[in-house]
Order: structure tokens, then sequence, then C-alpha cells
């Protein structure tokens, strides 16, 4: 076989040859082969002693003839190249072609099951499915089209190991513990012993408490080839945890750049930043440009509104901050088309990467308490209590079917339903609440069954209160009884939504693998009062911790996830390159998508290989005079 | 030894030399030879050449076996490096490829010079139906154009 595919290559080659050994520009467009070695085919009609002869008068020394192919493989003296030699042999009588001894190599590919599932690295077009226990679902298109990915298989033949070039991951932590990930994370010494630091907790234990920040570390450098679960971008890598984003994926200005200023400080060269916001911050702007002055590469991602960054209604930061270290990542689905949920910018965004039904390592396991599912959660097993001021009543807490318009606004004709705690009891649009009363409901919940670490309660409400005067809150209770007596208050919310539902987001984390007391209060003063509040879709959801769940996403950090890896994988191969070197590599070795024109910046999507074999145009050219 | 600028339009003067510390030169100055003919040719100019260096790409393809630059130059300006003269700097051994050279026997006249990097990676483009070729070997795009003037100030 091996000799069938050398006789294959070698006539492939033998056919441009003729013209390769003549010509100056196509000698110089090969260039993968065996420094110091050629193949020399003689003329029919050379003898033996011919050959030794006109090689030695090149310097030149045949080894041995190659069987069957009139192939001479040819050792060059005197420390000639082969460019050198081809040309000085080529006008020879006695040679009727040349050629160097081209190298090929075996296509890169890691042993881990999940592999063939990376459509991302390698799409054959294959349908994605959702891995066992992952908790989230398949992105439908699931329709892919072979040959759009990113190219690595080629890079891998020259790198697989990123570790020169340690990647911050600014999200929501990371699952150290993961079974794909526990070789590759940073060594942070005794003082960091967990790989990273808690920016949220503010401590030094940086374990994912949500998973998304896992799931863009096992993109980036799941370990490759140790027949375990996925591979990474890179094989190899130096991850360092920074958890700047709670159980929500949320992060404040305070977080983000103390992260930004952790990595800086503990040299990384790339920091991951998956945040977006709508604001401009001169904090975030500013810490930034510290990773510049730096030399330290920040990846963010374009945002997942379906809106243009460019637009001056729509800004997202920091994607748009115009900073020479920064570069926006946008997301491409299975088919290389812009995600249906990527935002685009013809100014502000860079890059096109993957960001899809892509399978990567978790936190844990998920479960739910879910009231949007299980009605009967919202409509039984409530403990109702009020306590009102003399001379007033109460209609206190109660259960209704309230209904939304298309743009989940309150609506008496629906057409959506939902189950809601409501007060008044009676919501229907023209029952106001009482004043002069303290309503309570709450409710115990078994959080036991899972053995969670980590819980979060979920819920969306529509308030509508006297400012300033009356009161919704939301409390919880390790165990059981009214958690506004013996519990921990959440909230303390006044005003009014304008008739839209709001999310609320908490982490009870104290509460996992307990029994635990949800409970809402509205508290009234004695004059003024309105509609009062809705609560619903309350759902509690739980993560413990394993080493060996995957999940499937989608997302434009996902995309910016490939972005961080490739740079990681460059500044690695190419010890001299600096950030600009990196940034240009990767845009014009990216692979043109013409989709892509008009949406983002050079329609570029990133290409590993490509961005690899990019050569920067020489500078500094001068002439001296003698 | 002088420096020229390295920009666009950047214009050297280059003048051939004779070998004024050569023995010959000086018999034929002091006519100490009298062979016409020999004198004639040793005051002939010498051909001259150029030499020419650059910033050292970054890229370690570039600056490994197999990588190195190439200093195409032609008398047309804008010229097409497919069709120019060329000198070869390989990669040799150490950190970097050399990052100098010289183009040796030139004519009078103006000269534009251009430099490309190159290395054995495989390049890659991107084919339609969605496809990466790859052929083996890479290079940059040329560096920008200079321009070198060689006068002839004939023999003495």
């Amino acid at each position: 076989m091996k000799l069938f595919l050398l006789c294959v290559s070698v006539a492939l080659h033998g056919v441009a040859l003729k013209s390769w050994a003549i010509s100056k520009d196509s000698f110089f467009g090969e260039k993968d082969f065996v420094p110091g070695e050629i193949l020399v085919q003689f003329r029919s009609t050379t003898s033996s002693t011919s050959k030794d002869q006109t090689l030695i008068r090149r310097s030149s020394l045949r080894m041995h003839d190659i069987n069957d192919t009139g192939l001479s493989r040819v050792i060059l003296l005197n420390d000639q190249n082969v460019e050198q030699a081809i040309q000085s042999l080529k006008d020879d009588p006695h040679i009727e072609s040349i050629q160097p001894n081209f190298i090929y190599r075996m296509a890169k590919t890691p042993n881990d099951p999940l592999y063939p599932q990376g459509w991302s690295l390698k799409n054959t077009g294959q349908i994605i499915t959702k891995p066992a226990g992952a908790w989230d679902n398949i992105s439908l298109p699931n329709i892919g089209v072979a040959g759009n990915d990113i190219g690595i298989e080629s890079a891998w033949d020259y790198i697989t190991d990123c570790q020169e070039a340690p990647i911050a991951i600014l999200d929501t932590g990371i699952n150290y513990n993961h079974i794909d990930l526990v070789s590759n994370l940073w060594n942070g010494g005794t003082a960091f012993p967990n790989h990273g630091y808690n920016f949220i907790d503010g401590n030094n234990d940086p374990m994912d408490q949500q998973g998304h920040g896992t799931h863009l570390a096992g993109i980036i450098a799941a370990t490759g080839n140790n027949s375990i679960g996925i591979s990474g971008i890179c094989w190899k890598a130096s991850l360092m945890a920074v958890r700047v984003l709670d159980t929500q994926g949320v992060g404040t200005t305070a977080s983000i750049t103390q992260g930004i200023h952790f990595a800086i400080q503990n040299q990384a060269k790339i920091i991951n930043l998956s945040v977006t916001g709508s604001t401009y911050d001169s904090a975030i702007f500013t810490a930034i440009s510290d990773a510049d002055q730096a030399g330290v590469l920040v990846v963010v991602p374009a945002g997942n509104n379906s809106t243009n960054n460019d637009n001056n209604l729509s800004p997202n930061y920091p994607c748009g901050y115009l900073l020479p270290n920064l570069i926006c990542v946008t997301a491409l689905d299975q088919s290389f088309s812009l995600a249906s949920f990527s935002n685009m910018g013809p100014q502000t965004v860079q890059l096109a990467a993957p960001g899809v039904n892509l399978v990567a390592p978790w936190a844990g396991s998920n479960a739910v308490i879910d009231g949007i599912a299980y009605p009967s959660l919202m409509t039984q097993g409530w403990t109702s209590t009020s306590n009102s001021f003399p001379g007033f009543t109460s209609n206190g807490w109660g259960y209704h079917l309230v209904q939304f318009d298309s743009t989940l606004a309150v609506h008496s004709s629906g057409p959506l339903t939902s189950h809601a705690l409501t007060n008044p009891n009676s919501y229907d649009g023209s029952t106001l609440y009482s004043n002069g009363t303290d309503d309570r409901i709450y409710k115990t919940f078994d959080l036991r069954a899972f053995s969670p670490q980590v819980a979060v309660l979920d819920y969306y409400a529509i308030l509508d209160t006297e400012p300033g005067h009356d009161f919704f809150y939301t409390g919880y209770n390790r165990g059981v009884g009214d958690p506004f007596v013996s519990g921990q208050q959440l909230n303390s919310q006044s005003g009014s939504t304008q008739g839209f539902l709001y999310p609320f987001h908490y982490n009870i984390s104290s509460c996992a693998n307990q029994l635990c007391t949800i409970g809402f209060r509205l508290q009234t003063d004695t004059s003024n009062s309105s509609f009062g509040v809705a609560v619903l879709q309350l759902a509690i959801k739980t993560l413990t911790y394993d080493s060996i769940t995957y999940n499937v996403l989608q997302g434009t950090s996902l995309a910016a996830a490939h972005v961080s890896a490739v740079a990681s994988m460059l500044m690695s191969y190419n010890p001299n390159f600096t950030v600009e070197d990196t940034l240009t590599a990767m845009i014009q070795g990216g692979v043109f998508v013409p989709s892509l024109n008009g949406q983002i910046k050079n329609a570029k999507a990133l290409h590993a290989m490509g961005a690899l074999s990019y050569i920067q145009p020489p500078t500094g050219l001068k002439v001296i005079e003698p | 030894m002088h420096i020229k600028g390295n920009l666009l339009a950047t214009q050297t003067k280059i003048y051939p030399y004779f070998n004024v510390f050569s023995k010959s030169f000086w018999m034929c100055i002091l006519g100490i030879w009298v062979a016409q003919a020999a004198c004639i040719k040793k005051l002939t100019p010498l051909q001259p050449s150029i030499q020419l260096f650059w910033s050292a790409n970054h890229e370690k393809a570039v600056n490994s076996p197999g990588g190195g630059y190439r200093v195409y130059y032609s008398q047309t300006p804008g010229f097409d490096i497919t069709t120019a003269s060329w000198v070869d700097v390989p990669y040799q051994s150490g950190l970097n490829a050399p990052t100098s050279t010289t183009i040796p026997n030139l004519s009078p006249g103006s000269y534009y010079i251009k430099v490309v990097a190159y290395a054995a990676l495989p390049s890659v483009t991107r084919t339609q139906p969605p496809s990466i070729q790859t052929t083996a070997g890479t290079q940059s795009a040329p560096s920008i154009e200079i321009k070198t003037i060689i006068q002839n100030r004939g023999p003495l």
C-alpha cells in the first residue's frame, strides 16, 4: 500500500515537474520536501557511471535508485539546498527531470470517541447528536456541509501543544476536575491551587457553578488523543480559570476588570472574555488597554441577539472597543452561514468561527424542579399567611392562569398562558391589591434527590406596586417554615414592570442538597394600591458536579473560544509572534466566505492551517550604499 | 557605509567601482604598464553589486529549514515577481534566516527590488464547493518595492 501511494505521488509530481524544473515561479511554490535531497530521473540511455559522474561534478551523491520508477535518490553535499541543486542540474543533458523528495504526512486524527461529533474541527456533514446526560438541546437545522470547518487536522501535523501561550478563560469558572480538562490547567502554584481565581465570591476556587466556562475550556483544550470524550483545538494547553460570571452568567465591571488584571499579572497570553453589554464601560476599556500594554490578546464574542453591532441602536461592548489587541468574533453554523442568533458588524466584527451544536465538557449533571413543565408546582402545596393592619383586610395570594400576548405583556385574551402565584388573588387586570397588609406565601422543596452542590432559583414576575411604599420580596430558608422569619431575603422590589415579564435569578446553593423553603411577600402601606404581583415559571435548577458530563451549546462565545485556541496555537508555534502578528495571521489566513460579505469585516472565517501558514510580507527593505 | 531609506520610491545611487587597491590599477594609471589592451581591461568598470537588508520575519517556518527569503529585482517599476530575476536567501542555521544579501553583476540603470518570505508549510486556499486545497510551500506577498539607481562613471 505504501509503495502504491508512493508511486501515485511520484507519478503525480512527475507530470508537473518537467515545467517545475525550469519554472522559477512554480519552483518556489513547492517547499514541503526533505532538505538536502533530490530525486533525479536520468535519461534511459545514461549509464550508471555517467549518472555518478554527473552528480559528483555538481557536489551530489547518488544514494540509490528507486525500484521501478527510474528515479535516483540523490544526497546534496557542500551545504547545497534543494533549489540550488535543481538549478545546477536542470540543464544537464543526462537528466530527464528533477524534483524534491516531497514530504507526505498522515492526517492527524485524535482517538477521542466523540471526535467524530466535532464538526467545527472536521466537518463531514455529520449529524450532531445530544451527548448522554447533556442538559441542553441540539439546535435545528442540524445540517452540515462537508469541508466547512477550521482546518485543524492539517495544523495538527505541526502543533498540538499550546502550553507556551496560556489562555485565561474569564467566564463562569472551569470544572477543574473534568476528566478531559484536568491535565490542561494552568499551574497556579500554592497561591492558586485550583488553577485560577473566583472574583464572584472572592476566593481562590473558580469551580464552574454554571457550565459555560467549562464548555469553552473544552472547545479550546479538551485533552486530545486521550481516548476520552472530545478533542480540543489544542491537545495540550495551559488554561487559567478566572470566574467573573455568576451562576446566571452575569458579571460586573468589578469582577471583569479584576479578572483581566489577574490574567495579565499571571502571564496569560490570551484572554477569552465571553461577555457582551450594551454600555460603553471605560473601566473595562482601560483594563483591555492594560492587556494591550502587556502584550495580551483579548478575544470577545459579537453577541447573540441577531443584531448589527455597528448600528447605533444596538451597540455591543467590548466588541465595539477599537483596541489593537481585541478581536470580536461571530458564530457560524454547520453550513458556514451566520448563525441565526449571531450579531454582525461590518466594522467591528473581525472574524467568524463555528458556534452552533458544539459538544464539549460540562460542569456536571443538571436537574430542575420545574413550574413550567409541572404547573402543580405553582398551584399546590403553598402556605399563605396574611397579617393586616387593624382596620384592613387582605385578599391575599392566590393561584391564577395568567394570559399574555406574543410580546409577553399581560393580555386578557392570550394567546400565551402560564400558571402564576398572584397577589391580589383575583389577578384580573382591574382588582387592586390590599392596603395595610403583609401577605406571604411559601413552599418547601426537597433538593436532596441528586445531591447537588449548586441550586439556583429562577422565576419571572410582573410587578406593579406603589413605588417606594409597597414592596415585593423574595426569600428562602434552609429547612421548613416562613423564610421571612428565619431565612434569607433575596430581593426587595417596588414599582412597575409596565405589564411585562421580568426575569429573576438567585443562587441558593446554601440550600442545595437540603429541604429548602422558597417564599414571596407583598408588604403594603395604608394608602394607594395597584395591580400587584404575578410570579410565574418558577424553577429550581440544580447542578451536581461530576467529571464526565458533556453538553451541546450554541453561541458566539463558542466561536470566540475557537479563535482563542488558534491564537494560542499560533503563539506557541511562533515564539516571536506579537499580538499583532497573531491577529494578522488569523484574519489574513482566514478563508473567504462569500455569504459573510457585508456582515463582518473581511468576510473571513477562522482557518487554523491558513493562519499557521500565513507569511507576512517582509518589512524594512533597504539598500546599503558602499 | 551609509544606509538610505526604505520606503516606496526610495532611491539609492550605486556607482560601479574600480578596485583602487589593486596593484594593476595603479600600474595602469602611472603608465607603468605599456600593454594597452591589458590596461583597458583593468580600467573597465567592474560590474557593480548592491547590498540589501531587511527586517526578520517573525514566523518560525520562515526561520527554519525550508524557509527563507527571495529578493526579486527588475528594471521595470511595479514588476511581476513571477517574471523577475531573483536571489534566494534560504535559512541556513541558527535562530533566523539571513536578512541580507547581495545582488551581483548589475548593469547601470534603475532597479526595483522587493523581497518575499517563504516557508515549507503548505499553503491553503478555499474553493467552491467548500473544500480547502493545500499545496506544499507557502510564501508571503512581496514587500514594499524600493528603487535604486546604479550609475556608470565610465573608465578613467
